[in-house]
C-alpha cells in the first residue's frame, strides 16, 4: 500500500520529465540531485575516515587478532614481516591512503581469520541482508502507514486505540526481545527451527527462502511499523484539521476519498522522514536479528569480524552499511521533490 | 421542491460546542430565508456565529465536539439537519457550494488544481472526460487565462486572487443553485477584493444562483447583498433589506457597525472601533448580549434577552428601546 | 506583553516547573510511565541494598529450572540461580549503564549543540557537520564498533551508547538555542553587558531545559534498549554477570522446557524501556498542551 504512491510517484515525475514541463525545471532537479549526490559522496569519504581512525585507535592489531597470545612469541624480524604484509608498520596517513586507495580498486583487503578477501565476504551476505531489509521495510510501512490511516480516521475509536496500543507495544519491545520469542514460539509450537536447514537463497529455492527471511523480517518490520504507525497517524490528524480537507468534503466527496487522496497525501512528507530514520534502525536491527534467525548476512558477519578483530572485513562491512544508509537518505531527499510539487522549483 | 418556497430555509438553528461541564451555546436560534437567485448578507464580528451558520448548512462542523443542538435546516425542501452523510454528500457541491475564507490553506497543496476541480464532479458520478471538459470551461467562466495550462498547475504557483477564482470555479463546477461565501475577499488585497467581487456578482447574475454572503466588512455587503442579517453573540439581532436597515438601522450594534465604516465606500474597515469586545459564549450575561457594550442600554437590558421582532418596513431587530429615542 | 518581551522565559519557566511532575502525573502516559519506572527502580534499589532473595550468581545444583513457586517467585534458571533475584540485579546494570551513556550524550551533546547554536561560524560548521557523519553511521551499528574495541565493561557499553546518541542530542539543541539567540531578552543582556558565560548559564540553557528533559527521558529508554542488545550480542559484561540481555539470550535455547527463564527477564527490558518511552511521551506533552489534545 505504502510502496505503491511512491512508486507511482516515481514514475509520474519521470513521465513530468518527458513531458517537459519546463527546461529550466528540469535543470533545478538535475542541480538539485548532483548537489545531493555531492554531499553524499563527501559523508562516505568521512565516515571512511572515521571508521578507519576508530578501528586503528582501539587496542589489538591484525597480528594479535590473527595468532592470538602466541603473537608474543614472534621475533622481532617474523613481527616486522607481518607488519609489512597487513600495512600496519607504516604511520596511520599513509596506511589510511593505502587502504582509500585498494578500496577505489575494490580491493577491501583480506579477512585475517578467513583468509578470504573481505570483498568476497561482504559480496556473500550483501543480498541476504539488502532480502531482510526490503521485506521488513515493507512490513513495517504496509502496517504502520495501513494502520496508522485506519486510526487516524476515526480518533479515539476503538481501533485508533487498539493501533495506539499496539504502536506503542510496537516501541517498547526491543527486536531482540521480538525475535527472542519468536524463535522460542515458533520452536516449541511449531517444532521449527529457522537455523536448522541452513540459509538457501531466493533463486535456489524461493519458498523456503522466504520462510527462512519472514521471520526475521517481521521481527524488524514491527518496530518499524510501530514508529511509523505514530507518525502516520499524527501527520494525517494535523492535515485532517487544514482548510483544504474541509473544502474537499464540502465537493462530496466520500469520507474515505478525502483521507486517501487529500490527507495520507499529505502525510506522506513526514511518514517519508521517518521511513529514512527507521531505516538506520533497521540496519542496526540486522545484527541482531540475523544473529538470532542465524541468517549469514552483513549484520553477523560484522558482528563476527569484530568480536574477532578482523578489521579489513569490519571496516568493509560498516563501510557497506553507511553507503546504504547514506543511499537511502539520499532517495529520501529526492522523492521529497516527487511528494511535494513547492521542493520541486 | 416549488420555486414559491425559499431555496434555504434555516429555522431556529442552534449550534454549541460540548464541553464535559456542558454545552456553550455559539449560535443561537438563527432563521434565515433565501429564495432561489436572492443575495443575502450575514454581517458580524468575528465570533459572532456566523461562519459556524454556514457550516452548519453544509453538514462540515468538523470536530464532533461542535454540535447543532437544535433547529432545522431545509435545502430545497431536503432536511439537512439529522441527515445522513450520503444525502448531505449528494447536496454538497451540487445543490449548495461553499467559498472559504483563506484560499491559502484551502487548496491541497500537492494537487493540481485541475484535478481538484473535478474531484468534485467525479463525486456525483461525472465521466473523467466530461469532468475534465467541464473543469476547463468553469475556468475560463471564472475569467482565469489559458485553463488547459492553468488546470495543471499546483497551488503554490498561483496568486491568492487566482487561487480564490480557482476556488471559485471549484465551487461552481457541480452547478449548485446556492453559493455560501465565507468571507472570501478578506484575505486579498483590495484591488483583488473588487475584482472578486465584480465576478461573484456577475456569476451570481448569469447563473441566476443564490447567494449567502457572511462578511464583517459592511462596506462590501452594501454593494452585493440585498437583504441582510446582523448577528452578534450567536444570535441574528437585526434583519431587513440592505438599503432600509443601511438607511434606518433599528439595533444600536447595527448602528454602530455603520458609524466605524469610513466615508470612502468600499473600504475594509475593522469593527473593532466599538468600545468593549465580543461576549464569551461560555459566559453570556442574563439580558441582551450587546447590553455591556450599548450606549443606549437601559436598566432592563441586562435582565431579559429581547426577542427578534417585526417592525414596520419588512424590518426585524431585537433591541427593547425604540430607534427613535437614540436616533438623532 | 506586546512590543519587545524582555521578560525571560526561563525565568517563567523556574515557577511553572514545580507544576510540570504534577502535569505528568495528570497525562496517562507520563502517569503509566512513572509508576513503571518507580516499580522498576525500587526493584533495583532493593537489590542494592541487600534485600532480594538471593545473591545474584549463587548456585544452587539442587533447584535448576525450578518453575514459580513461593521459594523462587520468578523461578531459577539452569544453575539454579534465582530468577527475581538475577532479573533485579539485571535491572540495576541496565538502569546505571542507561544514566552513564545518557550523562555521556547529554553533556556531550548539549554542549556542542549550544556551541554550534550560539557561537555559529566556524564553531557550528565543525560541530555539525562532525554530527552529521557520526549519523551516517546507523547509531546500533556504531556502538557495535566502538563496544568491540573498547572490551566489555557495562562503563564501555555506556561509553559506546552515548558517544553514538550525542548527534541527536546536539541536533535537538542547536535549533533552540538558535532562537533564542535571536529573542530580544537576549539581544537585552548582552547590550546590558552581562558576560558570555552569565548569558549562556542563565538564559540559553535553562531555556532549552523542557526540550532536553523529554530528550533525557527518550534516550534512557533508548540506551537500555541499545546496551540490552549488546548484552544479548555477547559484547557487554561477559556471563556471570546478571545483564538482561545476557538472560533472554540464555532463556531463548531454554524457553521450551523453562518459559521463565525468558519470559521474566525480557518482561523487566520491555519495562524499562516502555517506562522511559511512556514518561518521554507524557513529559512532551505536558511541555506542550497544544500537543496533547490528541
Amino acid at each position: 500500500m505504502t510502496a505503491q504512491p511512491a512508486g507511482a510517484g516515481a514514475s509520474s515525475l519521470a513521465g513530468r520529465l518527458r513531458a517537459g514541463a519546463g527546461r529550466s525545471r528540469a535543470r533545478g532537479l538535475a542541480l538539485r540531485i548532483a548537489g545531493r549526490l555531492a554531499k553524499a559522496i563527501i559523508t562516505l569519504v568521512g565516515v571512511a575516515v572515521i571508521v578507519f581512525i576508530v578501528l586503528r585507535l582501539l587496542p589489538g592489531n591484525q597480528i594479535t587478532a590473527s595468532l592470538g597470545v602466541s603473537a608474543g612469541l614472534l621475533t622481532k624480524a617474523q613481527y616486522a614481516d607481518l607488519a609489512h604484509f597487513y600495512g600496519i608498520g607504516q604511520p596511520l596517513p599513509q596506511q589510511f591512503a593505502q587502504w582509500a586507495g585498494d578500496l577505489l580498486h575494490g580491493n577491501l583487503g583480506v579477512s585475517v581469520q578467513s583468509g578470504r578477501s573481505a570483498a568476497s565476504l561482504i559480496g556473500a551476505a550483501l543480498p541476504v541482508t539488502l532480502e531482510l531489509a526490503v521485506a521488513a521495510m515493507v512490513i513495517g510501512l504496509v502496517l504502520g502507514v495501513g494502520a496508522g490511516a485506519i486510526a487516524a480516521a476515526a480518533p479515539g475509536r476503538p481501533a485508533d486505540r487498539a493501533a495506539r496500543a499496539g504502536a506503542l507495544a510496537g516501541l517498547g519491545v526491543p527486536s531482540f526481545v521480538i525475535g527472542s520469542g519468536l524463535v522460542a514460539f515458533l520452536a516449541s509450537v511449531f517444532h521449527y527451527f529457522p537455523a536448522s536447514k541452513g540459509f538457501v537463497s531466493l533463486t535456489a529455492s524461493p519458498w523456503l527462502n522466504i520462510q527462512q527471511i519472514f521471520w526475521p523480517a517481521l521481527t524488524l518490520g514491527l518496530g518499524i511499523g510501530a514508529a511509523v504507525l505514530r507518525t502516520t497517524r499524527g501527520a494525517m490528524l494535523d492535515v485532517a484539521s487544514q482548510g483544504f480537507v474541509r473544502a474537499a468534503r464540502g465537493r462530496g466527496l466520500r469520507h474515505r476519498m478525502v483521507i486517501i487522496k487529500h490527507v495520507l497525501r499529505n502525510a506522506l512528507i513526514p511518514i517519508l522522514t521517518m521511513s529514512g530514520i527507521q531505516f538506520g534502525y533497521l540496519l542496526g536491527g540486522t545484527v541482531v536479528v540475523e544473529q538470532i534467525f542465524v541468517l549469514p548476512g552483513l549484520g553477523r558477519l560484522l558482528l563476527q569480524s569484530v568480536t574477532e578483530s578482523d578489521f579489513a572485513v569490519a571496516q568493509g562491512v560498516t563501510l557497506v552499511f553507511a553507503l546504504g544508509f547514506i543511499l537511502v537518505n539520499l532517495i529520501t531527499d529526492l522523492l521529497y521533490a516527487v511528494v511535494d510539487p513547492r521542493l520541486r522549483s | 421542491m416549488t420555486d414559491a418556497g425559499p431555496l434555504l430555509a434555516i429555522r431556529g438553528l442552534s449550534v454549541g460546542l460540548r464541553r464535559s461541564s456542558g454545552v456553550t451555546p455559539l449560535v443561537r436560534d438563527v432563521s434565515l430565508d433565501i429564495a432561489p437567485g436572492e443575495r443575502v448578507g450575514l454581517v458580524g464580528e468575528s465570533g459572532s456565529g456566523k461562519s459556524l451558520t454556514l457550516l452548519a448548512v453544509m453538514g462540515l462542523l468538523a470536530s464532533p465536539q461542535l454540535v447543532v443542538t437544535g433547529g432545522s435546516v431545509r435545502l430545497a425542501g431536503t432536511e439537512l439537519v439529522g441527515a445522513g452523510d450520503r444525502v448531505l454528500r449528494a447536496l454538497r457541491g451540487s445543490q449548495v457550494a461553499m467559498v472559504y475564507q483563506d484560499p491559502m490553506t484551502s487548496l491541497d497543496p500537492v494537487q493540481r488544481v485541475g484535478a481538484q476541480i473535478a474531484e468534485g464532479l467525479r463525486a456525483h458520478g461525472t465521466s473523467r472526460r466530461a469532468a475534465r471538459e467541464r473543469t476547463l470551461a468553469v475556468l475560463a467562466e471564472v475569467q482565469l487565462p489559458d485553463p488547459p495550462a492553468l488546470a495543471r498547475k499546483y497551488p503554490h504557483e498561483l496568486s491568492g486572487g487566482m487561487r480564490q477564482r480557482v476556488m471559485i470555479a471549484a465551487a461552481l463546477a457541480g452547478n449548485p443553485r446556492l453559493l455560501l461565501a465565507d468571507e472570501p475577499t478578506t484575505a486579498l488585497d483590495v484591488t483583488i477584493q473588487r475584482q472578486i467581487l465584480a465576478l461573484v456578482a456577475r456569476l451570481q447574475q448569469a447563473r441566476n444562483l443564490a447567494v449567502l454572503w457572511v462578511t464583517h466588512d459592511l462596506g462590501v455587503a452594501a454593494q452585493f447583498v440585498q437583504r441582510l442579517a446582523v448577528m452578534y453573540g450567536g444570535r441574528v439581532v437585526e434583519h431587513g433589506p440592505t438599503a432600509t436597515v443601511f438607511s434606518a438601522p433599528q439595533h444600536p450594534y447595527t448602528a454602530a457597525l455603520l458609524a466605524a465604516v469610513p466615508s470612502t465606500a468600499g473600504d475594509r474597515t475593522a469593527l473593532g472601533q466599538i468600545p468593549g469586545s465580543p461576549p464569551d459564549p461560555a459566559a453570556l450575561p442574563p439580558g441582551c448580549s450587546f447590553a455591556p457594550r450599548c450606549r443606549q442600554a437601559r436598566p432592563g437590558c441586562a435582565e431579559r434577552e429581547p426577542e427578534l421582532e417585526q417592525r414596520p418596513g419588512d424590518v426585524a431587530a431585537a433591541c427593547f428601546v425604540p430607534p427613535a429615542e437614540w436616533r438623532s | 506583553m506586546a512590543g519587545i518581551a524582555i521578560t525571560d522565559p526561563a525565568a517563567a519557566a523556574e515557577t511553572r516547573r514545580a507544576g510540570l511532575g504534577r502535569r505528568l502525573w495528570r497525562q496517562p502516559s507520563g502517569r503509566a510511565g512513572l509508576i513503571i519506572l518507580g516499580i522498576m527502580v525500587l526493584a533495583g534499589l532493593a537489590s542494592l541494598a541487600g534485600l532480594a532473595p538471593a545473591a545474584p550468581d549463587a548456585q544452587n545444583p539442587a533447584a535448576t529450572l525450578r518453575g514459580p513457586s513461593a521459594a523462587h517467585l520468578l523461578g531459577t534458571d539452569q544453575f539454579g540461580r534465582d530468577m527475581l533475584s538475577r532479573v533485579m540485579a539485571g535491572t540495576v546494570l541496565s538502569l546505571q549503564t542507561a544514566l552513564l551513556a545518557v550523562l555521556i550524550c547529554a553533556v556531550l551533546g548539549t554542549l556542542g549543540g549550544v556551541a554550534a547554536g550560539y557561537f555559529g561560524g566556524a564553531v557550528s560548521w565543525s560541530v555539525t557537520s562532525v554530527a552529521d557523519l557520526i549519523f551516517a553511521v546507523p547509531s546500533l551499528l556504531l556502538a557495535l564498533v566502538i563496544v568491540s574495541g573498547l572490551g566489555s565493561g557495562w562503563q564501555n557499553t555506556a561509553i559506546a551508547v552515548g558517544i553514538s546518541y550525542t548527534p541527536i542530542f546536539i541536533r535537538v539543541v542547536r535549533g533552540p538555542v538558535l532562537a533564542i539567540r535571536q529573542a530580544d531578552y537576549v539581544k537585552a543582556a548582552r547590550v546590558l553587558g552581562f558576560s558570555r558565560r552569565r548569558i549562556l548559564a542563565r538564559h540559553v540553557l535553562p531555556g532549552v531545559g523542557g526540550i532536553l528533559a523529554v530528550q533525557v527521558t527518550l534516550a534512557l529508554g533508548w540506551a537500555i534498549l541499545v546496551e540490552a542488545s549488546l548484552d544479548y550480542l555477547g559484547l557487554g559484561p561477559p556471563p556471570p554477570a546478571a545483564t538482561l540481555g545476557l538472560m533472554v539470550s540464555d532463556g531463548t535455547n531454554i524457553a521450551g522446557i523453562a518459559w521463565w527463564t525468558l519470559a521474566f527477564p525480557a518482561i523487566a527490558v520491555v519495562l524499562l524501556v516502555l517506562g522511559f518511552t511512556l514518561a518521554g511521551d507524557g513529559l512532551r506533552d505536558a511541555l506542550d498542551p497544544a500537543r496533547a489534545d490528541r
